[in-house]
């Protein structure tokens, strides 16, 4: 049963209403509450895990632990908020705004102004609760514990703690434990006896704040410049420098 | 024997939403074979199982395909659900439930807005996709995106709609309504309309069973299946659900069926939105899946296949994903056979063909 | 059929059932007989533990009504099967993608697309596993 112009009324219609479309970008767009434009990053709080650059599935995140950055290929980065449910921390969150557009792909660069994890003591256990249920070696992002369940040991590898409390927090019997160390930032500490002066840590230093002469052989640090990152420390072939507390 | 030449159709053409290309073998106006050939859009997103684990993997399966993006998602996380047993919250159930009625209404809305550019009617095309606008705005306030929507996670959702927002939809439907049903007495009723969809790309019920037809391809035929009524998957075991089906088998009955299906989608929303309970919103996730499982869902579409193999590590071993225009094309095929050449670029359509879910 | 077969073919997921590559032809045709259209067919490459070598898992699937029934094929990579295109004429897509993207060697497909349904410029990509 075909009818003749049945578009006629829409028609009519639009003819005397005015326009549905905006003047975008004159008017500007008003975005709802939880539009996933891009992601920010509050460098307070983040611990530079590196879980949310694991996690992200084109890897537009990168976490550089040494030169304590925190970056982001905009271009990369299609929104799909994964980073923020993965932080440890809730550091991060998606907001409206999408990136604007440019000649250039865009890699934003966050600095982290002093390492917290040099602010964090070592993770402790109390081996009195623990069952060896190895939940802890499971959680941890960096394999930096090791359980055996059968021999009943427990190990923890303090260089490759990030100090993230994800154990912690996961433990069901409690028995993990991580305080704030006292004694403000810390310093490395060269002990000259078994130094060779191969002035790895000075390469290192991302704050050159170490000065290694290998005629004199001398080390000097400045600490001023020194942003606690402990880099010299990871890298001394000879496991001389630690990092200790300086006194208030 | 006349004499026979071979067009060669597509990869581009102004009608096809995504690139395929098809040989038509024709004798004078008539098309006597058509061999496809498709790949232009093939990215090997299955193979990216292996190095994505489970978790991260509902966001490749999400971006396979822009139109059917939720339902890849959640067949995608009911299928691993299955495997590792989990049990969804209702209000998870329901939540999802009301997301995909709202994909398949923006879906008929797309297809029906591609069919009126097929024929030329500017007009129609542009009032069609203005209807769709309304529903990707409801997306955006309720997901935060408006064609990748990242809400569905394994054991659940991420993001909950509120009782005020659920109000808020609810009533932008019934406007909605109102204006739609006006916009399909147009397709249904327009002279110039039905000359162009009546009569075109006869299937019968037989040949559609039997080339393995799936979706609205084959409730226009008349065979009533529609797997939302087995209510296997989110909550549609508690909404009432009856398949839209019409007895002729031609293009105008494909028009028609989808055309019904829009309404009934609005109603299974109120029905959803009446009956969703309160509760969690995701279930919590240990360990790693072990075992296989085949989950069949309704896209709007069709049938969709989700089959997921894992072996108990974080990696799964495969996931396949079997998209109805995949179990449609043969019978596309065969519609084809017969056809004048000015149709078919419309027969091509009925199908709604979303070539890369099928070439994933 | 037992009983509890009959139940699985109408749960979700349906009934899976192993055959030996010999049975799979005259089971296909039992099936055409009834009625059952073909859903899908799906290869999966797995390595063997033991040694490492390299076998497909190919699934059938057929339905019917909401009934879900799929033949389990556990084939070496170098063993061949005959198609069953001849049988179902929409089968010829699922085999053509079978060969050219895995290497599963099927016979007498109709029609065969030569390894052209895809065009990619590697030879079977997804017939490797790490």
């Amino acid at each position: 049963m075909a009818k003749l112009m049945p578009f006629a009324g829409t028609v009519l219609h639009n003819l005397l209403h005015k326009p549905v479309t905006t003047s975008y970008p004159d008017t500007p767009k008003e975005y709802p509450a939880r539009t996933r434009g891009h992601v920010e990053v509050d460098m307070e709080t983040c611990l530079l895990c590196g879980l949310c650059s694991r996690s992200c599935p084109p890897r537009a995140i990168n976490v550089d632990r040494d030169a304590h950055t925190w970056s982001i290929h905009r271009f990369d980065c299609v929104q799909c908020g994964y980073c923020v449910e993965k932080c440890p921390k809730k550091c991060l969150k998606i907001v409206p705004g999408y990136p604007v557009p440019g000649h250039e792909k865009k890699l934003d660069i966050y600095h982290k102004p002093e390492a917290i994890e040099m602010k964090m003591g070592n993770v402790t256990v109390d081996l009195s609760k623990c069952v060896y249920c190895t939940l802890c070696a499971k959680k941890c992002p960096n394999e930096a514990i090791t359980v055996d369940r059968a021999n009943k040991t427990w190990e923890i590898d303090h260089h490759k703690c990030l100090r993230c409390s994800l154990c912690v927090n996961n433990c069901p019997r409690h028995a993990l434990e991580i305080h704030e160390e006292p004694g403000g930032p810390k310093h490395p500490q060269a002990d000259l006896s078994q130094c060779v002066f191969c002035t790895l840590c000075a390469k290192k230093c991302p704050a050159s704040a170490i000065t290694v002469d290998r005629a004199n052989k001398t080390w000097t640090l400045n600490a001023g410049e020194c942003v606690s990152c402990g880099a010299c420390e990871a890298h001394c072939p000879k496991g001389c420098i630690r990092m200790l507390p300086t006194e208030p | 024997m006349a004499k026979q030449s071979i067009v060669p159709f597509g990869p581009q053409h102004p009608v096809l939403p995504e690139p395929i290309h098809l040989d038509l073998v024709l004798e004078d106006e008539t098309v006597v074979k058509a061999v496809p050939s498709i790949g232009y859009v093939h990215r090997g997103l299955e193979r990216l199982v292996e190095k994505k684990d489970y978790q991260e993997f509902v966001y490749v399966a999400e971006r396979i395909c822009g139109i059917c993006s939720f339902m890849h998602g959640m067949g995608y996380c009911e299928a691993v659900e299955h495997v590792m047993r989990i049990d969804v919250p209702e209000r998870a159930k329901y939540l999802r439930t009301i997301w995909c009625e709202m994909s398949r209404l923006h879906s008929h809305l797309l297809w029906l807005g591609l069919l009126a550019d097929a024929f030329g009617f500017e007009s129609l095309f542009m009032q069609s996709w203005r209807m769709r606008e309304k529903i990707l705005d409801m997306f955006e306030i309720s997901t935060g995106g408006r064609v990748i929507f990242s809400v569905n996670r394994i054991g659940g959702v991420l993001k909950d709609i509120p009782p005020d927002m659920m109000r808020d939809f609810l009533s932008r439907l019934s406007d909605m309504e109102k204006d739609l049903r006006r916009l399909t007495q147009t397709f249904l009723t327009d002279y110039t309309v039905n000359t162009r969809l009546r009569d075109v790309g006869f299937l019968t019920k037989e040949d559609a069973i039997s080339l393995g037809a799936v979706g609205p391809m084959l409730r226009a035929s008349g065979v009533a299946y529609d797997l939302r009524t087995t209510g296997n998957y989110a909550a549609y075991g508690n909404l009432d659900v009856q398949p839209v089906t019409s007895n002729i088998g031609d293009s105008y009955a494909r028009c028609q069926v989808r055309i019904g299906e829009l309404f009934q989608s609005m109603d299974l929303i109120r029905q959803a939105a009446g009956k969703i309970p309160e509760g969690p919103l995701a279930a919590p996730v240990k360990g790693n899946p072990n075992g296989e499982f085949f989950m069949r869902c309704e896209q709007p579409r069709g049938e969709a296949i989700y089959y997921v193999r894992a072996n108990g590590t974080k990696f799964l071993d495969r996931m396949r994903v079997r998209t109805p225009t995949f179990a449609n094309i043969p019978a596309m095929l065969q519609t084809l056979k017969g056809s004048q050449l000015a149709d078919v670029p419309l027969l091509i359509l009925t199908i709604d063909p979303c070539i890369s879910c099928t070439e994933r | 059929m037992t009983e509890n077969e009959r139940n699985a073919l109408t749960a979700p997921g349906g009934l899976i059932e192993t055959l030996p590559p010999v049975e799979l032809l005259p089971r296909v045709i039992e099936k055409r007989i009834a009625g059952w259209r073909l859903c899908q067919i799906c290869a999966v490459t797995l390595k063997q533990p033991e040694n490492g070598g390299v076998y497909y898992e190919l699934s059938y699937s057929f339905a019917r009504e909401y009934e879900l029934h799929t033949f389990r094929l556990v084939l070496p990579q170098e063993e061949e099967i005959p198609s069953i295109s001849q049988v179902y004429d929409c089968a010829f897509l699922y085999e053509n993608e079978m060969r050219e993207l895995f290497g599963v060697r099927i016979q007498h497909i109709a029609p065969d697309m030569q390894d052209k349904l895809y065009r990619i410029d590697t030879q079977t990509p997804f017939g490797r596993r790490k």
